[in-house]
């Protein structure tokens, strides 16, 4: 019950529990102390992360020098690897002249040196890295609770480039966390393993799980080696946006063995898987392939049109000149524009053909051989 | 021995190089930024410069720009490093006049090697290289 006082209310008190007035106080105070408390603790954070900071950077310098010699003769390499065993099998250093936690700062030149090198420079880190512990650790770690520490394990595992991380990189594939999914997909990506493959095409096939960037990242840093287990799966696959996206990496990939299983894809029914093969095809750069693209210069969709001219203009194919000229009078804009661009770029014979088609009597050619001569001359294609 | 200035504004890359040239008896000389490479091209003289691409202030192609186009300074051959897989920065590297390219993460054998073969090219002292 409140109690009231002549003039007004004053909210003091309440028979049987807190005032409002205490109550606002109260809270004020919690608060108040909350903000000290948090100010307290992100200072103590940040000072011990400092003296951390300083220790392990004093260290690191120590580690630094020995891996740099350990790069430059064996014997120093073999020393570098005795004393990797004795930090990564103790906390507290485990030799006279170790310390406490010197593995952070070990790690840390580790990481520093082979994030920098490639070849037998980094093959000496990683051996020394695998050897003395630091695998197995970094494949703890990927069993952390903490996101980052899951994370950071990954991000390690790829600096070092070990193989020997592949099946514990494989279970990282399914992290509840999608960053170290995609960092997993990655780093199995670069360290070329064909064990790693199938589970980068499954990777590749499940865009709801895996962004279909970085899957296809991780393929194409796999590189050419892939391409036969991609060829495979190819021709078992019913998704049209998956098929898609096999044909972009064929082109990406570059590799002359994937085109026997394209030109097949120039007759789809489906317009975009078509010229998907035909931009694919032409990057590659295959000579069965021209004869074909002479053909479908008269195909009755225009985008097949358009792609198949612009695909012609890749392949500096000067024997598709007169077919060329003669879409410069195509109905659609965007074919006449591709053809006229196309015959552009093929030197004089192609700028020869566009100022014959300005002279001519057809208002489409005319006009689109003017607007691309003009484009040329003031470098804009 | 050789004067090699590294314009490189990573430290953890100029110490793994420096530290492996100066094993082989040669000078270095560290700047950080773009411009800093040209007044140190043209107080030192060095007789090898490794240019990154990415510098501050002015980008490494600036620099190669510059000093291809100063008479004091063209005769000094240079190197390019830049990221792996950058290949339009090769091109445009060396039609400005970079005598040779190296990509990051590099290989200490393949580096010092075309370090040896530029400045062969130049008829600069590389004994040791």
């Amino acid at each position: 019950m409140l109690r009231s006082t002549g003039a007004g209310r004053t909210w003091l008190r309440c028979e049987g529990g807190v005032s409002p007035t205490a109550l606002v106080l109260g809270i004020i105070v919690v608060c108040v102390a909350l903000i000290i408390a948090m100010i307290s603790f992100v200072m103590l954070e940040r000072l011990l992360l400092g003296l951390v900071g300083s220790y392990t950077s004093k260290r690191a310098a120590f580690f630094d020098d020995l891996v740099l010699h350990a790069l430059d003769a064996p014997q120093y390499a073999q020393r570098l690897r005795a004393i990797a065993c004795c930090v990564y099998a103790h906390w507290w250093g485990g030799a006279p002249g170790l310390r406490p936690f010197d593995r952070w700062s070990l790690e840390r030149s580790l990481l520093w040196a082979a994030a920098e090198l490639r070849g037998a420079d980094r093959q000496i880190l990683t051996a020394i890295f695998e050897d003395a512990g630091g695998l197995a650790r970094g494949l703890r770690q990927l069993r952390a609770f903490s996101d980052h520490q899951r994370l950071a394990a990954v991000q390690k595992l790829r600096i070092m480039h070990s193989r020997r991380a592949v099946p514990g990189l494989i279970r990282a594939l399914n992290d509840r966390n999608q960053s170290v999914r995609h960092a997993a997909l990655r780093t199995l990506g670069e360290l070329g393993d064909e064990q790693a493959y199938p589970f980068l095409l499954d990777a590749l096939e499940a865009p709801a799980r895996y962004a279909p960037y970085w899957a296809a990242d991780s393929v194409l840093a796999a590189g050419s080696a892939i391409v036969p287990l991609l060829v495979a799966r190819f021709a078992t696959l019913r998704d049209p946006q998956i098929r898609m996206l096999y044909v972009r990496l064929f082109g990406l990939l570059r590799d002359p063995a994937v085109s026997q299983h394209l030109l097949p894809l120039l007759d789809a029914p489906d317009i975009s898987l078509r010229i998907a093969a035909i931009k694919t095809l032409s990057a590659i750069g295959d000579a069965e392939f021209v004869g074909r693209l002479h053909l479908m210069l008269a195909d009755p969709h225009w985008e097949v049109r358009a792609a198949s001219a612009t695909a012609l203009g890749a392949l500096t194919d000067l024997e598709s000149l007169p077919t060329l000229a003669r879409l410069l009078a195509d109905p659609v804009y965007l074919v006449r524009y591709s053809a006229a661009h196309t015959l552009s770029t093929l030197g004089t014979d192609g700028q020869a053909e566009l100022r014959a088609a300005v002279e001519a009597n057809h208002p489409h050619a005319h006009a689109i051989a003017r607007q691309v001569l003009s484009e040329h001359a003031h470098g804009l294609l | 021995m050789a004067s090699i200035l590294i314009a490189e504004d990573n430290a953890a890359v100029f110490k793994l190089v420096s530290f492996r040239l100066n094993r082989l008896g040669h000078e270095t000389i560290w700047v950080q930024n773009g411009a800093q490479a040209l007044v140190a091209m043209r107080e030192h003289q060095p007789d090898l410069v490794l240019l990154d691409v990415l510098l501050p202030v002015c980008d490494g192609f600036q620099v190669l720009k510059q000093a291809k186009a100063d008479p004091a300074l063209k005769r000094i051959p240079v190197i390019m490093l830049s990221a792996l897989g950058q290949e339009n920065d090769i091109v445009t590297g060396m039609s400005n006049g970079a005598d040779d390219y190296v990509t990051k993460p590099f290989s200490f054998p393949e580096m010092i090697a075309r370090m040896n073969a530029a400045l062969n090219r130049c008829g600069a002292h590389v004994a040791a290289l």
